[in-house]
């Protein structure tokens, strides 16, 4: 990212708090809007946090709150577009990729008003980096990233502090996708006096303890009951917006959180990645007054049927392939019919009328595994495997299984919920409609989904992914390159292909202009052998009274509590 | 002292044998039961319905209008239409397709249940009342405990420890607390009968007491059994119904009303017709076993004739 861009950014950020600030407590808002004296935005969950701690952070209501109550070097604003938050703007960047220079701003603050310097970068990633937990890997591009994660070290070689307002990074390899990285919560900085004062695993849960960076402050919280936050007074990034409160009830379920949203006693539903019920999202779109308080956004994932390219998988190019050994590219490739036959025979529409509330919660992919609107995208209607045809999935099956033995005893995994079950249920329709066969449903909990997948040891599974940050590597590193198709990695289908590999590496290292065309490559690559068979990409649902403006989904997360305002009403 | 009179006159109530004197039709208690059963029109407009019901099940063993199982026919939560009268459902199946393919799941799961239970409970009773003793005690006590424990832990019970969800496993499950009441009855009416004078010369003769229970007592207490069967089809069928409502009946996608019903409950607002109509059809089925039930009651309790 160019360093004007950064900064054409940074302006129009600027000048959106500007005018925001203008509204606050009451009074005239942005555009003519007339704010309403209470600036108290009420919401619920239905699961309570797994932690605030940003080092742990992993699932989506957890990563709501974090990115409010903490600040990183760098943030993502509402068109998940990469903004200088603590840095002063983009690294320096050597030539070789692999040195990085980040500058940091000087009147950046805790909200306790402990000044935030390189020190505390350097503990909160070292620290992020030595908990090991799920995103540690933002880290993994430095040097002596192992050495920490595995305990060896109590801090990444890598990293230094050349002043008290400058961090300096090595790589092992240039990683164009870093910056991506480094602005999600794992980087978020920490106060090291905080979580000594609260203890390292429950500073997060008191109030006077979780101490962060960003515009917003906890203010009480009672487990499994309630959450409350406020703006940081005179915060160090700008204006906080118009919100003055935002309370959360934590533990209610979707029907009930529904029906107290009819009641008025909240302001919106979806908010923290919990959005409402399936058939409260139906009954909405079938209400004309009450479809006007429906938002759906596209949201950053996608759901496909993985095929086992390893061992004895009647889908494998060719028999006994071990996991993580080339599977393309060969010449070879006795389980495509079979692939295209599963692929062809499947009607995303129908599938999407059926499993996803009249597409209330779901649009049918046509584009690719990358979901619609995330780079990489390969583009509308550009994968042919993701067209319904029913005469030539029969054909191709037929070729490919003329006495029906490769599907003997082949099983449909997925991990069970409702709509995974629907989904399941509508494949096995499709499939026998369309290919004249029956494939045995065998949902299971997730846990054991995941372990069978990354064993490869399932043949034809539900395989889904939801984008931690916008950049393609975040899928193909973790999914589809032969690292990924090794036993115990995530590449559930085994899939190694030593050309895409490459390219991808070389993508990896540049910078997102001139690796997208690569990353688009290695999507049509994927696409051309199909690999999976993609059935749709996920949407993300919130009822919003109309007084409620600016909250929304950026297709990762929630917008940024500070554009949100209530209105007069 | 009174004298007999010259001539004999007969009074009304003296049996004297005429040629004008009409003697009823000879009829088997079953032609009796039968010419009770028509004059109750209730009872016949339920086995009118279980007739249909029969029928319907034996057709969509074979035919439905589309399968039962294929989802998208056309747009999820379609209401009537002249393609499909009874519409579509959540998963855009044929509803009266599987209406059908669920009166054949209802049938089995109420016929068989009835039958599975009675033999148990018919045997236990039998062997209870003719007995008696340490037979009848143990046989009561084991009535007395499964009367004390829910019908619906038992089965959910049975049906999660089994993990099959076959129709053949919940006819079982179901029929292990339905043989109560069967039990109970047959165990009164053998109390009863084994003091019987047919029984005692049975005995007399030497008649070994397999017979004697096969032969005398038995047949003797077919009809309360017969009613009582008869009222277990309609708990069996709401019993599966409600099981394939939680979730535990039928594997999908095999058609269950309570599923069916079920699946229809979270679109009540917008598209009532998917779960309206599962509950109309097990309300008049229910209803037909119910008053078939009550005729055949009436029919075959020498009490209730007139």
């Amino acid at each position: 990212m160019t360093g004007i861009r950064f900064k054409s950014l940074v302006v129009t950020v600027a000048a959106a708090f500007v005018a925001m600030a203008c509204g606050t407590n009451g009074g005239p808002g942005t555009g003519g809007e007339e704010l309403a004296p209470d600036q108290t935005l009420t919401f619920p969950i239905q699961d309570d946090v797994q932690t605030l701690d940003p080092g742990h952070v992993q699932s989506g209501e957890d990563i709501a709150f974090t990115t409010e109550m903490f600040a990183g070097l760098y943030g993502l604003d509402n068109s998940n577009k990469i903004i200088n938050l603590i840095a002063t703007g983009p690294p320096d960047v050597s030539s070789d990729g692999k040195t990085y220079t980040f500058h940091m701003r000087k009147d950046a603050k805790f909200w306790n008003g402990d000044p935030i310097k390189s020190a505390d970068v350097l503990y909160s990633w070292n620290r992020a980096a030595a908990l090991n937990d799920a995103y540690a890997t933002v880290f993994q591009p430095v040097v002596g990233f192992d050495d920490t994660s595995n305990g060896k070290t109590k801090a990444m070689s890598g990293l230094s502090a050349p002043d008290d307002y400058t961090i300096k990074a090595q790589l092992t390899d240039a990683a164009g996708y870093w910056l991506s990285e480094l602005a999600i919560w794992t980087a978020a900085i920490v106060s090291q006096k905080a979580i000594t004062a609260g203890g390292e695993d429950s500073w997060w849960t008191k109030p006077d303890t979780a101490v962060g960076a960003g515009p917003f402050k906890m203010t009480e919280r009672t487990a499994k009951a309630s959450m409350a936050f406020q703006p940081v007074a005179n915060w160090w990034g700008g204006s906080t917006g118009a919100l003055k409160n935002i309370k959360v009830e934590v533990g209610v379920d979707q029907a009930s959180q529904v029906k107290k949203y009819e009641a008025s006693g909240y302001d919106l539903v979806g908010m923290a990645n919990q959005p409402p019920s399936p058939d409260d999202i139906l009954r909405y779109k079938s209400d004309p007054t009450k479809q006007k308080d429906e938002n759906i956004y596209p949201s950053a994932r996608s759901t496909w049927v993985n095929f086992n390219f390893t061992g004895n998988s009647p889908f494998a190019p060719k028999a006994g392939i071990t996991p993580g050994n080339p599977t393309a590219g060969l010449g070879q490739d006795d389980g495509k019919k079979g692939r295209n036959a599963f692929s062809l025979s499947i009607d995303r529409d129908a599938m999407v009328d059926v499993a996803c509330s009249k597409g209330a919660t779901c649009t049918k992919a046509t584009g690719g595994l990358i979901a619609k609107g995330l780079k990489g995208y390969v583009g509308d209607g550009k994968d042919p495997n993701a067209v319904f045809n029913a005469s030539t999935a029969k054909s191709d099956y037929t070729a490919w299984d003329p006495n029906g033995s490769k599907i003997k005893g082949l099983q449909y995994r997925f991990n069970a919920s409702a709509t995974n079950t629907k989904i399941a249920q509508n494949l096995q329709s499709q499939w026998k409609a369309n290919l004249g066969i029956n494939i045995d449903l065998a949902p299971s909990d997730f846990p054991t989904l995941i372990a069978d997948r990354n064993a490869k040891k399932t043949n034809l599974s539900r395989g889904s992914w939801g984008a931690d940050y916008d950049h393609p590597q975040d899928w193909f590193d973790n999914l589809w390159t032969c690292e990924a198709a090794k036993p115990g990695h995530g590449g559930t289908e085994g899939y190694c292909n030593p050309a895409m590999d490459k390219n991808l590496k070389t993508a990896n290292a540049e910078s997102i202009d001139k690796a997208l065309p690569l990353y688009q490559q290695a999507g049509q690559t994927l696409i051309d052998d199909n690999v999976d068979a993609v059935l749709f990409y996920g949407t993300q649902t919130y009822f919003t009274h109309s007084y409620v403006k600016g909250a929304g989904f950026n297709s990762l997360y929630d917008f940024n509590w500070q554009g949100i305002r209530i209105l007069k009403h | 002292m009174a004298t007999a009179p010259s001539t004999f006159e007969p009074g009304p109530d003296s049996f004297v044998a005429t040629d004008t004197y009409e003697v009823g039709e000879r009829m088997s208690a079953w032609e009796d039961t039968w010419r009770r059963l028509r004059r109750n029109k209730l009872a016949l407009v339920g086995m009118a319905i279980i007739v249909i019901l029969v029928i319907t099940a034996i057709v969509s063993s074979f035919w439905t209008p589309y399968d039962v199982w294929r989802q998208s026919l056309g747009p999820t939560y379609q209401g009537p239409t002249g393609k499909h009268p009874f519409g579509l459902d959540d998963s855009g199946r044929d509803i009266l397709s599987r209406l059908m393919g669920g009166a054949q799941v209802s049938m089995v799961v109420g016929v068989g249940t009835a039958t599975l239970s009675s033999i148990i409970g018919i045997m236990l009773g039998l062997l209870a009342g003719f007995y008696r003793g340490w037979v009848d005690t143990l046989v009561s006590l084991l009535i007395n405990v499964f009367y004390g424990l829910p019908d619906l832990l038992i089965v959910l019970l049975i049906v999660a420890v089994t993990q099959q969800r076959g129709l053949g496993n919940i006819i079982l499950a179901i029929s292990l607390t339905a043989w109560l009441g069967m039990a109970r009855l047959v165990r009164g009416q053998t109390l009863s009968l084994r003091e019987r004078e047919f029984v005692e010369a049975a005995r007399s003769v030497g008649t070994r007491d397999r017979w004697i229970l096969v032969r005398h007592i038995f047949p003797n207490a077919l009809g309360p059994i017969i009613v009582q069967a008869t009222f277990v089809i309609p708990a069996a069928i709401l019993f599966e119904a409600f099981l394939s409502y939680l979730g535990f009946g039928v594997k999908p996608p095999t058609p269950s009303w309570g599923a069916m019903a079920s699946d229809g409950f979270r679109s009540l607002q917008y598209a009532p017709h998917i779960i309206l109509i599962p509950a109309a059809a097990l309300c008049i089925t229910l209803m037909a076993f119910n008053f078939m039930g009550d005729g055949l009651r009436d029919a075959l309790d020498p009490r209730m004739r007139r």
